[in-house]
């Protein structure tokens, strides 16, 4: 085999070649240019944008938000993003608006409706509050529809951090759905000794404590199994370890970065004169 | 050589009354398969433990006696270290799965990735793995979206990926339909093909029988018997300790009864038939 097809080279928007990309590595990748983003360039990116809406309030919130969705859109993600936000973070800042312009007391009177009375203050900073709570909740919808779960694992490695500290996060995420499946485990056990768990919500509740003990039980008994389980698959080895995939970070990506923390700077260095002025 | 060597191993859990294991001398040589048997709570699953080291390193409790694995006292390797000799696959499935896998090629990939073994090899290996274990049709599947018998061929596979010389291997069948639990023997059968030492604790007598070297019957954290599977299973012993007997052995017993001598044990069926049609049994008046 030729040392090219080992390293291949590539050339392919800013000229780059990886010794990390062997054949047998795979790189995480959807061929989608927001999602392939090095989960450090996506997290400083959402970082920023949450940060600007908290600095600036209503006169940011809605660049912000717009930059969310068309990011998510870029992503191939408008309409999920569009769900979760309007579910959510829209309903959220709404009450947070309703809740104040009625609550907060204020000499300034808007209208009354039966017992509230809506004060012009309460309206101001009800927006004040729900800008910023917009624009953080756009940012981390934006996250969730672009940031992958492995590749941010996989990149955390790649910067140095602790397996130990990696198993611990990947560990932690799919523990939900582990215990979901021991869980079905143990009804259907209980099951074929006539307690009922299919019937309605009630009985089904009555039926969900008895699981509770042997549930815990498991848990604790499996942890010590599975850190023998570890040992003996050479997780307490201390040489270098192989990853058979790889997160890229590419140049794009640092200057990116870069651009993101100057554009903070002039942002903050803004709201500071503001403040001043 | 001796590959595993127990002497004089008298173990307590903390908090236990008495000892589990008594007085334990055994020797298993270089290649051998090994079985040990016994009823519930006889101690086997505690003396697998004490050859991996688990016990006492990491159950600690009160502990006597020496383990050798290839002629090197354990006493002073960590339980990390002995990793390296001695693969371990515990009775239940379930905690046998690293946790932060999403598909079995990963989980067989991981302890291999652990050790730093070469991308390339390591594609290699898992693919040969998949293969030796069949179950190449999961490669993909969530390990925790198996059934329990799936999970356990992982389990198996997981570990003998590794290597290592010494394979102690925990109810491997106890969930596995008929089918598939030939598919386990003869995958440790191959194992032992390659030279490595396989201790086993199994039920399923029959299986015990046809492919073990030597068999161990535990009973109250004593060895009740050790020998090859015909002695062991022809041991008073056996019967006492309610051990289903194979049925080759159950039969040849049987016929016995009614005057049938059938020479030596036959460990299989078709082993007792061959017995019998070659004329070479005798009926007596
Ligand atoms: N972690 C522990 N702490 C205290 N006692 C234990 C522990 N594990 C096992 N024992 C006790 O040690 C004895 C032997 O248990 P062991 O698990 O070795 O039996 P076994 O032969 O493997 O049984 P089985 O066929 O049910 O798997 C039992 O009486 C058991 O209660
Ligand atoms: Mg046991």
């Amino acid at each position: 085999m030729s040392a090219s097809a080992v390293s291949p080279a590539r050339t392919s928007r800013g000229s780059y070649s990886d010794p990390r990309e062997s054949p047998a590595t795979e790189v995480l990748r959807t061929g989608n240019g927001v999602r392939d983003l090095n989960p450090a360039t996506q997290l400083s990116l959402a970082g920023g944008l949450a940060l600007t809406a908290v600095l600036f309030g209503p006169l940011c919130m809605v660049i912000v938000v717009t930059i969310c969705l068309v990011l998510s859109a870029l992503a191939g993600r408008a309409r999920p993003f569009l769900t979760l936000f309007t579910r959510t973070i829209l309903i959220l800042g709404i009450a947070i608006v309703a809740l104040q312009t009625f609550f907060v007391p204020g000499t300034t009177e808007l209208f009354s409706w039966w017992l509230f009375t809506a004060t012009a203050e309460g309206l101001a900073a009800g927006i004040q509050i729900a800008s910023r709570v917009l624009g953080v909740g756009a940012s981390v919808i934006l996250l969730i529809q672009i940031l992958n779960l492995d590749r941010l694992v996989l990149d955390m490695e790649q910067r140095g951090m602790s397996p130990r500290a990696t198993y611990v996060i990947t560990a932690t995420v799919n523990i939900i759905p582990q215990m979901r499946k021991q869980m079905g485990v143990i009804m259907d056990a209980q099951k074929s000794r006539g307690v009922e768990t299919d019937s309605n919500l009630w009985v089904r509740t009555q039926a969900f404590v008895p699981t509770i003990g042997p549930l815990i039980l498991n848990s604790i008994m499996g942890v010590e199994e599975k850190a023998l389980t570890l040992e003996s698959r050479g997780f307490s080895a201390t040489g270098t370890r192989t990853s058979l995939r790889y997160v890229e970070d590419r140049p794009r990506d640092k200057r990116l970065r870069v651009l993101i923390v100057c554009a903070l700077v002039a942002i903050i260095g803004v709201r500071i004169v503001l403040w001043i002025l | 050589m001796d590959s595993v060597t127990l002497t004089d191993v008298t173990y307590t859990y903390p908090g236990s009354e008495g000892p589990v294991l008594r007085d334990i001398n055994l020797s298993i040589r270089a290649g051998e398969f090994c079985s040990i048997i016994g009823p519930n709570g006889a101690g086997k699953t505690t003396l697998c433990a004490a050859i991996r080291g688990f016990v006492p390193k990491f159950y600690k409790g009160d502990f006597e006696g020496t383990v050798r694995i290839k002629g090197e006292d354990i006493a002073d390797a960590s339980i990390g270290e002995i990793a390296r000799d001695v693969g371990f696959v515990f009775q239940n499935p379930f905690t046998q799965m690293s946790g932060i896998t999403a598909s079995v090629y990963d989980e067989l990939a991981f302890g291999l990735r652990n050790l730093g073994v070469p991308p390339a090899q390591i594609r290699e290996r898992v693919e040969g793995m998949l293969e030796l274990a069949g179950i190449t049709a999961f490669r993909d599947r969530d390990p925790f979206q198996l059934s329990g018998g799936q999970q356990q061929r992982v389990a198996l596979a997981a570990m003998l990926i590794m290597e290592q010389d010494v394979i102690v291997i925990d109810e491997p069948t106890s969930q596995l339909d008929p089918q598939s639990t030939d598919d386990v023997f003869a995958l440790i059968e191959a194992a032992q093909k390659q030279g490595r030492t396989i201790v086993l604790v199994e039920h399923k007598m029959g299986h015990v029988a046809r492919y073990s070297d030597r068999v161990v019957l535990m009973g109250e954290g004593r060895i009740q018997a050790i020998g090859t599977p015909a002695d062991v299973f022809t041991d008073p012993a056996a019967a006492s300790h309610g051990i289903t007997l194979p049925e080759s052995i159950e039969l040849a017993q049987r016929l016995a009864g009614h005057g049938v001598t059938v020479p030596g044990s036959p460990l299989t069926v078709p082993a007792l038939i061959g017995a019998l049609s070659g004329g070479s049994h005798h009926v007596a008046d």
